[in-house]
């Protein structure tokens, strides 16, 4: 089975200095929950930026659905999504607005993309919010509506960069759940998360990166053993 | 009386930004503060320049007994303009508020506050152009009247301040009702600005200086009138207590008043349009390209730095031609008389129709305009050819269309032959086309996301200035062209310049399709 996320080599340093990623590696089949653990700085973001094709970087490559960022980044951008940990949508936009802007983008049509709104708005408790501004909304419901502009389209691979920060437990569930759904339609879910509980309970498959360099990657039982996520984090931050 | 204290000082220790410039450790952010310290002091000293000189014209005139009522009706439209600025941010804006509301101040001390403020800053007003009126009446009535105007000076912000507030407050009720509220104060600013503009290009500036001081003294006569508290000072400087009392009273009325309504009602109640409703059926679908540029357009609308910055100029062209017949309806006629005048109109006619075209170039900050949101553009799955032309094509017709109407308004006026006239309305098109690309341009050179406030982009950066810059320099490169060429070719040589400039268009956006934008690193 070809993998959705294909990360072979990846190297990244700022002004050639700083080496923010080291060689790292990961395949993410279809289905994968994929958690990526790592403490601030480790290179989380760098990576999930640049697999949303927002990132150059130096070495390696990066195969979304076996096409290459760096070659076809367009190509790739139509079959991803992604959230950045701070998602700084159009305030000037209505929340209904901002999402038939994606759609559009996307080129979703109409009947389509009306079910979809109504389906993830419902889920995610948003439906009455969705006529008000941006601007008005609270951290947590931006992270909703980016959320829904990342499922509109049906993306292969959603890159997710702490997706659960400013959500209150009620919508964590429901992401959850709907991460869950969405995953099990051959699709995949690649998210950077410091709530570990959260990570154990929904990956089926975890990496763990320090200073840039990836410590574990595979499946999470096989990668925890006997160990709780926590247990196993601390230990690694110590030992590597 | 502590905590008030307190407020002032807090409020004082970054006037003119002089905090930020103490403590930056960006260098380049302190060299650019201190820019803008010298830009106000030098704004000041140009204000109080024309106000001296104004002053000095009315008492070589022979006119000192006008000079109170004349500079206060001045101060008190300055102070008008100013309070309404300032209080927007100060007395209306939310954001302001929630950081003191969870401090243990009572409400009336920081609306107390934030008035002496205002207070302040008016007195500033109504001094630059009361103290040289104050001078020259003096040196022409003697110094008896000199206690009077003290005290005037200090009543005199209070009406305008009254008046500002009210028009302030009325604003940001309107803000909350009207999500396009930028829009509707651009159309309200647009008309004042052309008839201003329209008055001043209009008045007679010679016919001696008997004429002159008709003018001064009709145009005192006005001034004095529209603004009544006026006349009381003006009284009062001449000797009258019942006047003196008469304008202070009501000044400490409205004053009063305004300050009352203030501590009843809660501005931070008068919230921002935030939460406004947008109600209505959701959008049709779209092509990506035409989803991109309604966003730019309701940017636009949203950001009332933006719209003012780049979409005032381009309508006052066609504004102060609509209002033309109705601020002189005899300016066309007096112009086709004057074949003087006529001839070398006609040959530029083409240029003066570019005129507000060329100082606004919406796309030259577009890209950066997308600041933190710029990751949206980053994991679009659109060409560059796709985002960029959405920039242009929207920065071109925002511009084309009041360039066209306003090209199409001279040609209605003063009738040129056929040529000219397509001159007049091809050269437009050809210079919207080209300053649209070439701000895009700019722009990529210049591109930077992280700025904190819309000011940096739209008002003090490189790409703006550099963009305003290349439209002076392509309307001088083609005022050159046409007065060089032949008085019966100079039609023809505005077709083709605009030819040149639609197709240095196409070449431009061509190369830009190919560069790779909106990757941050």
């Amino acid at each position: 089975m070809q993998p959705i996320l294909d990360i072979r080599g990846f190297s990244k340093s700022y002004d050639g200095k700083v080496m923010a990623v080291e060689n790292l590696s990961l395949t993410i089949e279809p289905g994968d929950i994929y958690g990526f653990i790592g403490k601030n700085g480790a290179g989380k973001t760098t990576t999930l930026r640049a697999a949303a094709g927002i990132l150059r970087f130096d070495t390696g490559d990066m195969l979304v659905d076996g096409t290459s960022i760096k070659a076809d980044p367009l190509a790739c951008k139509r079959k991803i999504a992604y959230i950045p940990d701070n998602p700084d949508l159009y305030e000037f936009l209505t929340g209904r607005q901002y999402l038939d802007f994606v759609a559009d983008l996307f080129e979703i049509a109409g009947d389509e993309r009306g079910q979809r709104i109504e389906h993830y708005a419902r889920a995610l408790d948003l439906s009455d919010r969705l006529h008000d501004l941006i601007s008005s909304y609270s951290h947590g419901m931006k992270q909703k509506l980016a959320m829904i502009g990342g499922f509109i389209h049906r993306p292969v691979l959603f890159l997710m960069d702490e997706p659960f920060v400013g959500l209150d437990p009620e919508a964590v569930v429901r992401v959850r759940q709907i991460i869950r759904d969405f995953c099990a339609q051959c699709s995949a879910v690649f998210f950077s998360t410091h709530v570990l509980e959260v990570a154990e309970k929904l990956c089926n498959k975890v990496a763990v990166i320090k200073d840039g360099r990836l410590v574990a990657a595979g499946a999470t039982d096989q990668v925890l053993g006997q160990a709780s996520l926590e247990e196993y984090f601390l230990e690694a931050m110590r030992d590597a | 009386m502590r905590e008030l204290r307190l407020l002032l000082r807090l409020q004082r220790v970054n006037a003119l930004r002089r905090n930020e410039i103490r403590h930056t450790s960006d260098r380049r952010q302190r060299r650019r503060l201190l820019w803008m310290l010298v830009l106000y002091v030098v704004l000041a000293a140009m204000g109080l320049f024309y106000a001296t000189a104004i002053s000095w014209g009315i008492y070589t005139a022979g006119l000192a007994a006008m000079l109170p009522g004349m500079a206060i009706t001045l101060a008190a439209a300055a102070t008008v303009m100013g309070t309404v600025i300032r209080a927007q941010g100060l007395l209306f804006d939310a954001r302001g508020w929630e950081h003191l509301a969870p401090l243990p101040i009572h409400h009336s001390t920081v609306v107390w506050a934030r008035l002496l403020d205002l207070y302040g800053s008016a007195l500033g007003f109504c001094l630059m152009v009361m103290l040289p009126a104050t001078v020259f009446y003096s040196m022409a009535e003697g110094l008896a009247a000199l206690p009077v105007w003290l005290a005037i000076w200090l009543f005199t912000p209070l009406i305008p301040l009254g008046l500002g507030l009210v028009i302030a407050a009325g604003m940001a009720v309107l803000a909350r009702r009207f999500r396009q509220r930028h829009l509707l104060v651009a159309l309200l600013v647009l008309p004042v600005t052309a008839w201003l503009m329209l008055t001043l290009y209009t008045s007679p500036l010679a016919g001696g200086e008997a004429a002159m001081a008709d003018m001064m003294r009709a145009a005192g006569g006005t001034l004095s009138a529209a603004y009544p508290p006026a006349n009381w000072a003006g009284q009062a400087v001449r000797g009258s207590l019942p006047n003196l009392a008469l304008y202070i009273g009501v000044s400490l009325l409205i004053g009063g008043l305004s300050a009352a309504v203030l501590l009843c009602w809660s501005p931070a109640t008068a919230k921002g349009g935030a939460a406004a409703q947008a109600h209505g059926m959701a959008g049709r679908p779209q092509s990506p390209l035409w989803a991109l540029v309604r966003k730019e357009w309701r940017r636009m609308l949203a950001s009332p730095l933006y719209l003012m910055n780049t979409g005032m100029a381009l309508w006052l062209a066609p504004a102060m031609l609509l209002l033309l017949p109705l601020v002189k309806p005899d300016a066309v006629a007096l112009l086709r008389g004057m074949p003087q005048v006529m001839a070398p109109l006609m040959r530029f006619l083409p240029l003066a129709a570019c005129a507000f075209a060329g100082m606004s170039v919406p796309s030259a900050t577009s890209l950066s305009m997308e600041g933190k949101n710029a990751w949206l553009m980053c994991t679009a799955p659109v060409s560059t050819g796709t985002l960029l032309g959405a920039k242009a094509l929207f920065s071109f017709l925002f511009s084309l269309v009041p360039a066209l109407l306003g090209a199409g308004l001279m040609a209605w006026h003063l009738r040129p032959g056929w040529a000219t006239t397509l001159a007049t309305l091809l050269l437009p098109v050809g210079l919207c086309a080209f300053l649209s690309v070439w701000g895009l341009v700019l722009d990529l050179r210049f591109a930077r996301y992280d700025w904190e406030s819309e000011q940096q982009i739209v008002k003090s950066s490189a790409q703006m200035g550099f963009g305003l810059l290349s439209g002076f320099v392509l309307m001088a490169l083609m005022g050159a062209a046409l007065w060089l060429a032949p008085a019966r070719w100079a039609a023809q040589v505005a077709w083709a310049l605009a030819l040149v400039l639609m197709m240095a268009a196409a070449v431009l956006m061509r190369g830009l399709a190919s560069r790779r934008v909106y990757q941050i690193e």
